[in-house]
């Protein structure tokens, strides 16, 4: 049996992350939340008892982190450095997703704040509104890492394309 | 965060304060919860893992369904499958908490980098491994001349905290009997203080 993997959503209640978020919960992962958005946000489909057994909802982003094995935030964070301040001492080593757009500079932040954590920026092209098929472009220094989340977000049905400079 | 694993390091080699920062890089921070595996059979061992805090096992399940303990670790030892870990193989092994735990795992690849970076790490690991080598040969041995009451009388001297935070049946699963045959010997321990 594969071992079941923990994902933190830190942010999950800005649009970009919940259309991620929403394919997430079908995955095989074990999806720690820590937002306040009713959990009906993630699935038109899913009745809560439902999403309530694959998202499991923590107080504490330290904590969400700690126990996760990869990190998503979203770049709608508004108190983005708050965060990456209590998540310093325990996300070293794990993949650290961003889901941003084109010239946001959360991206930045996180290599400032994390430098011993494998970050991948996953900017979203197109489709910022629930009518377009979003495209994720996978963007980072760690090669493994950039090809883990590719993997990651064509497994649950999302489309991706790496960076040419990554190529 | 790192203060029991510094302390364990401290007690075998000797590292300056920036090497110390250096260390800490390299580690992964893991918080499981009791029940949650660090390690599913048919997996790859992916981290060698210290444990800052709380109470891991490792066993292997057989065909029949039943547990053997291999392994416990608690507050300052480490605990992997070593053979899973070094070569890539898949485990046959389990490991998981029997409390919430705090973890702290380093990967193969950061284990090589680190050993180039802190050159001193390979005495620590060396004297690791040795005092392994040494506590597997006298298992062994204890598994095939002791007598049950002798066994757990060597494990309640050797680890007597262990036997306190352990359930009954995880310590006769490692001392390989049965629960009925621990309860009676520590019935007849208990009459004869």
């Amino acid at each position: 049996m594969k071992q079941q993997e923990t994902i933190a959503v830190i942010g999950g209640e800005g649009q970009r992350a919940a259309i991620v978020v929403r394919e997430l919960i079908k995955s095989p992962y074990r999806i720690l939340l820590l937002d306040e958005v009713p959990e009906k946000r993630y699935s038109a489909t899913s009745t809560p008892t439902d999403l309530s057994q694959k998202l499991e909802r923590i107080g504490c982003c330290r904590e969400a982190s700690w126990e996760a094995d990869i990190i998503l935030l979203s770049d709608e964070i508004t108190n983005l450095n708050e965060i990456l301040e209590k998540m310093i001492e325990v996300a070293s080593n794990k993949i650290v997703i961003l889901i941003s757009v084109e010239g946001s500079p959360a991206f930045r932040a996180l290599q400032s704040s994390l430098p011993f954590s494998k970050l991948v920026d996953v900017q979203v092209k197109n489709g910022r509104d629930d009518s377009e098929t979003p495209v994720y472009l996978i963007e980072g220094e760690d090669a493994a890492a950039n090809n883990f989340v590719s993997s990651l977000l064509k497994s649950i049905g999302l489309k991706t394309f790496e960076s040419p400079d990554h190529l | 965060m790192f203060e029991i694993l510094l302390q364990n390091i401290r007690e075998k080699i000797e590292l300056r304060p920036e090497e110390e920062i250096l260390l800490k890089s390299y580690f992964t921070p893991k918080k499981l919860r009791k029940k949650q595996y660090l390690l599913q059979e048919g997996n790859v061992c992916k981290f060698l893992a210290f444990t800052e805090k709380g109470l891991l096992r490792l066993y292997n399940v057989d065909d029949k369904g039943m547990e053997h303990m291999l392994q416990f670790a608690w507050d300052g030892w480490w605990i992997v499958d070593i053979y899973s870990f070094l070569t890539g193989e898949l485990s046959a092994y389990n490991i998981d908490a029997i409390e919430d735990s705090e973890l702290l795992m380093i990967s193969l690849d950061r284990f090589n980098e680190m050993m180039v970076s802190l050159p001193k790490m390979e005495r620590y690991f060396r004297l690791l491994f040795q005092n392994n080598i040494i506590a597997k040969e006298r298992r062994l041995i204890s598994s095939i001349s002791h007598n049950a009451e002798e066994k757990y009388t060597r494990l309640q001297h050797s680890h007597p905290e262990i036997i306190q935070r352990l359930p009954l049946n995880l310590i006769a699963s490692y001392l390989g009997i049965t629960p009925e045959t621990l309860s009676r010997i520590r019935k007849q321990l208990a009459q004869k203080k």
